[in-house]
């Protein structure tokens, strides 16, 4: 954790893909006093097969936007492998933190500063902005009954298996200390959707610290790419692996956390 | 046909719920285009954010009722008659309407000219395959109703593979898809034990839709890009 009191460079990384009717709202939604504070945000457009791209570029000129960055992957590199690159880009960059934003408008980006704050002041490596608290009721914001008990019945697993105590471990409103991202080899860590329960692990191992805050629940007609089932099967995959690379069983690269 | 059998179905994961969290994303001067208006409820239910709604609709009463809540109505027959050519819109709703037409296919093809670039279609039609009418046609009986999956009105049927088969044979990729659960709160009454149930029931059109879902519900673009 570092706690120099120089101003902190910050990075928004938007997440998109087939996002063309969200994403310029979503990028319009980050607070102006949050906007003049950070150095850049930068649009990860993963392949989309929509005008995603084209319609971030024609925002992006239109609010003549410097602060604006916009790629576009030759591939489609899903969700875990387009962070992957994002956070690559903000560690190269120099960035000090990287906040995770979802260009489909799930999360709300007015209460973008909540999660920034403690990383700002050297709390937390990692703030992740969770839906299950009792400060916002989920299920009010539109969450399927059968996800709130999902999503209870997956965490308390995890919560065991990793002996924490979140509140979720699904949320995807994220801010990341970038020098505690160098330390963990997240390259290593899935592609796929349980890469946000991948580098909780990791962390964990690590011993980095993270700290949650109560965000609102907003159910749109949420773009679902993600299979519940197969997701929390390979969210719960991943723990069993880690509690058998712990024990000595299995050796498993992404958690081989202190060689690095 | 009496076109006030059809009704607004506000619960949690209807098709209409589908429908209004769609045009969330519309802004006030949107142009949308509703196929098949009945008495014009949807219209109604959003009248008071200010898109620039447009109605095709056969029925003249039907018509008169809905006049209000839309900003033309265009009385056209698809059946029969040719559709005008109009300037493009950004949402266009097909809500529970293709089951009603001769040629859906052809119908869908059409709305294809109607929209923008970067627009949305959102499509509902009701699923044959449900299990309510897997145990009629179990027992050998296959009535038509006033309403529901088999409305007196439907005159082409559906399953998940030939609605989206439909979708992809006339050019369109779908980019969300939604189950609805079968309309409890008109049949139970208490409003928490509905409101469990439907949670309930939902997750079961989640894991089975060809069995359980009641309407399948599609919001499909143009290929914009090549098919890779």
């Amino acid at each position: 954790m570092t706690s120099s009191p120089a101003k902190k460079r910050i990075g928004i990384m938007v997440v998109a893909y087939n996002a063309i009717n969200t994403l310029a709202s979503t990028i319009n939604r980050i607070p102006q006093d949050v906007m003049s504070k950070i150095e850049e945000v930068f649009v990860l457009d993963d392949n989309s097969h929509d005008l995603t791209y084209e319609t971030a570029l024609e925002y992006k000129k239109v609010k003549s936007l410097d602060k604006l960055q916009i790629f576009r992957n030759e591939k489609n590199l899903k969700y875990g492998g387009n962070q992957k690159k994002g956070y690559r880009y903000a560690i190269d960059k120099g960035l000090d933190i990287v906040a995770l934003l979802h260009g489909d408008g799930q999360y709300a980006p007015e209460i973008i500063n909540t999660l920034l704050e403690p990383i700002e002041k050297g709390e937390a490596d990692l703030v992740m902005g969770s839906r299950m608290t009792k400060a916002h009721n989920p299920i009010h914001g539109g969450m399927p009954l059968y996800k709130f008990f999902g999503n209870k019945i997956l965490t308390f697993l995890e919560n065991k298996a990793l002996n924490m105590s979140l509140s979720e471990f699904h949320s995807g409103y994220r801010v990341y200390n970038c020098h505690a991202l160098k330390k963990v080899p997240f390259e290593k860590c899935s592609n796929d959707w349980h890469f946000d329960t991948d580098i909780i692990i990791q962390f964990k191992e690590k011993g980095l610290s993270v700290l949650e805050r109560p965000i609102p629940t907003y159910y749109g007609n949420e773009i679902c790419y993600v299979n519940g089932i197969a997701y929390a099967f390979h969210c719960l995959e991943s723990v069993v692996k880690y509690r058998l690379h712990k024990a000595g069983l299995v050796n498993i690269a992404k958690f081989k956390i202190n060689e690095q | 046909m009496n076109n006030n059998n059809y009704s607004l179905k506000t619960f949690r994961y209807s098709s209409h719920y589908r429908i209004f969290k769609l045009l969330e994303k519309a802004t006030a001067s949107s142009r949308i285009l509703e196929v098949g208006i009945a008495n014009g409820f949807i219209g109604k239910h959003i009248k008071s954010k200010g898109f620039e709604i447009i109605g095709i609709e056969k029925n003249i009463s039907s018509i008169k009722q809905a006049s209000e809540y839309y900003k033309e109505i265009i009385a056209i027959d698809l059946n029969k008659d040719c559709i005008p050519s109009l300037k493009p819109f950004v949402f266009i709703i097909l809500a529970d309407i293709l089951e009603h037409l001769e040629e859906p296919a052809h119908i869908l093809k059409k709305m294809q000219d109607l929209l923008k670039d970067g627009g949305k279609i959102i499509i509902s039609v009701p699923n044959i395959a449900n299990w309510t009418i897997r145990m009629k046609l179990a027992f050998g009986n296959f009535n038509y109703q006033d309403k529901g999956i088999l409305d007196i009105g439907h005159l082409r049927f559906f399953t998940l593979k030939t609605a989206k088969d439909m979708i992809k044979n006339s050019g369109l990729e779908m980019t969300e898809f939604y189950s609805t659960p079968i309309p409890l709160q008109f049949i139970i009454k208490p409003r928490f034990i509905a409101w469990m149930m439907n949670e309930v029931y939902y997750a079961f059109t989640k894991l089975f839709p060809n069995f359980f879902a009641y309407q399948f519900v599609f919001i499909v673009n143009k290929k914009e890009r090549g098919t890779d």
